[in-house]
């Protein structure tokens, strides 16, 4: 196993941030850790990279106790809050954090792939977000990691950067590596994702494919304008019903008996679009009515 | 590379390329010297106590300032949290945070003797040099205990205003910008209170070879062990709350 939480318990005072949290993920998986603010997701980052001890319980990284020695030197991280020392040059910054590893990348390596190189004799103090982020992705490789920490990778990131980010990452992915997400934009990530934790109230509410997700919760998007304002009286079930004037969104899991309740009250319907719902929502779903 | 060693290098690359830094901290306590100092080295004891005196403030800038400012900026910094991530022990990162503030400190020092060099005609005599350096730098060394404390219970915008809050009037009130007999009377009882006075008391007495009395050294003693302490359980517990 790549990652092991074995029942791991985080209080801080009388808070308990993390609740019995188990669930493993192996080598070479791409996971997404998931959940709204306030879930854990942090804590259990922490925990994972040697930050914080838990409270009870034990997590391992191949079979080494996280905040080992041994531990840190399989994970590679680059964290949301990315920073360097502003007057160091990033050529520097990466032949610095080389010199930690046992079998480090090479720098002019990691420097072409991710696209450093005419930045390569820049101060890391003047670099853009995408650029610092790109430095991170290569700090963070320049070990050798078997396994990558990525923390909202994409926050703050420009269209060029992220497609180097993302191709990257595949790259890496397809050699071997265990990735390991959280990210705000679940539509990026849902590309990478093989698994998906979904974390709430310090609990794993869900762990499964996105495959799975979208079996558990069949949700589909209807958008449709009306003529002339209606209610929905006797109308089917849904999550979520939006007007704005008279155009209106609807979530539902019962799609096709809403376009058959509105055929049979003969709404004054113009223009109606059936879609599946994203990954964001069907999440919101599961956390809202615990069918996780 | 070992570690520790890397680390050093590292940050003392990344600090002498922050012109306030070097400006601030290493110059203007020679600089200080050469405009305060200079003029009043008449003869040889003046001499030698103000080279003392000067040297004494360089070494004490950097301490408060390379630990106590930097210690509260660190904390609330990404990188050092990265640093944290990477395999090596937490001891590493600050046993090379303090040898730098270290290195930073003898340079500081240094910088005052090499501008006495140039502008005075009495000098430490080297017979008394060794003595004169292990006091100087011993003892201001300890003073790091000082710049941890204020590192750990400020926030890095209170930092800097806290470590001068501290800095300038220990100083001034130690006698290491005028001798203690020149200073208005209530200040010189306060100063016999002073951790900086009692630092003074031992640097004055290497460079001018007298004997230093117990009291002096006795004083910075227990200032120490009290800083020390206090460093100590704030250090733990920094570390538990951050990393606990």
């Amino acid at each position: 196993m790549a990652v092991r939480f074995d029942r791991v318990s985080k209080k801080f005072g009388a808070t308990l941030v993390l609740n019995e949290v188990s669930f493993s993920f192996a080598k070479g998986e791409v996971v997404s850790l998931l959940g709204p603010n306030g879930a854990g997701k942090s804590t259990a980052l922490q925990i994972l990279l040697g930050l914080r001890r838990p409270t009870t319980g034990s997590v391992t990284v191949f079979g080494e106790p996280a905040g080992s020695l041994a531990a840190k030197t399989k994970i590679g991280v680059t964290p949301q809050d990315l920073q360097f020392p502003g007057p160091m040059r990033v050529r520097e910054i990466l032949d610095f954090l080389a010199g930690f590893h046992a079998s480090p990348r090479s720098v002019p390596e990691l420097i072409e792939l991710l696209e450093l190189g005419t930045l390569q004799d820049r101060k890391s103090g003047v670099l853009s977000g995408g650029e610092r982020r790109r430095l991170g992705l290569a700090a963070a490789l320049i070990g050798n990691p078997e396994l990558l920490v990525l923390d909202e990778p994409t926050t703050g990131l420009d269209l060029d950067s992220k497609k180097i980010l993302w191709a990257t990452l595949k790259r890496e992915v397809q050699k071997g590596l265990t990735l390991l997400l959280t990210s705000h934009d679940l539509q990026e990530i849902q590309a990478m994702t093989d698994r998906v934790l979904l974390l709430a109230k310090g609990r794993v509410l869900y762990e499964g494919s996105l495959a799975q997700i979208h079996e558990r919760v069949n949700l589909q998007r209807l958008r449709f304008d009306l003529s002339q304002t209606i209610d929905f009286t006797g109308a089917p079930p849904a999550f979520e019903i939006t007007r704005e004037g008279l155009e209106v969104q609807v979530l539902t899991e019962q799609g096709w008996n809403w376009v058959r309740y509105l055929a049979q009250r003969e709404a004054p319907v113009l223009d109606l679009q059936v879609a599946d719902a994203g990954l964001e929502e069907a999440l919101d779903v599961l956390l809202e009515t615990g069918r996780a | 590379m070992n570690p520790v060693l890397r680390l050093c290098a590292f940050q003392i690359r990344e600090t002498f390329r922050q012109p306030l830094y070097v400006v601030t901290t290493l110059l203007f306590p020679s600089m200080f010297f050469l405009f305060f100092g200079v003029p009043n080295a008449t003869d040889e004891r003046a001499a030698l106590i103000l080279i003392s005196s000067f040297s004494c403030f360089a070494v004490l800038g950097v301490v408060l300032f390379q630990f106590g400012v930097s210690f509260a900026q660190d904390r609330a910094s990404g990188w050092m949290l990265h640093l944290r991530t990477l395999p090596v022990s937490p001891h590493a990162l600050w046993t090379a945070k303090i040898l730098t503030g270290l290195f930073f400190a003898v340079l500081a020092s240094l910088g005052v003797m090499l501008t006495a060099m140039v502008s005075v005609d009495y000098l430490v005599p080297n017979a008394r040099l060794l003595n004169f350096f292990l006091s100087l730098w011993g003892g201001g060394f300890l003073f790091a205990s000082l710049g941890i404390i204020i590192g750990l219970v400020s926030n890095p915008r209170a930092a800097v205003p806290t470590a001068n809050l501290i800095y300038l009037p220990l100083s001034f009130a130690g006698g290491l910008w005028l001798p203690p007999d020149a200073l208005p009377r209530l200040v010189q009882k306060a100063s016999e209170f002073l951790p900086t006075r009692h630092y003074g008391e031992l640097v004055w007495a290497a460079a001018l070879g007298e004997p230093v009395l117990s009291r002096w050294w006795m004083g910075l003693l227990i200032y120490q062990v009290i800083f020390a302490v206090t460093a100590v359980i704030l250090m733990k517990r920094d570390e538990g709350l951050r990393f606990g």
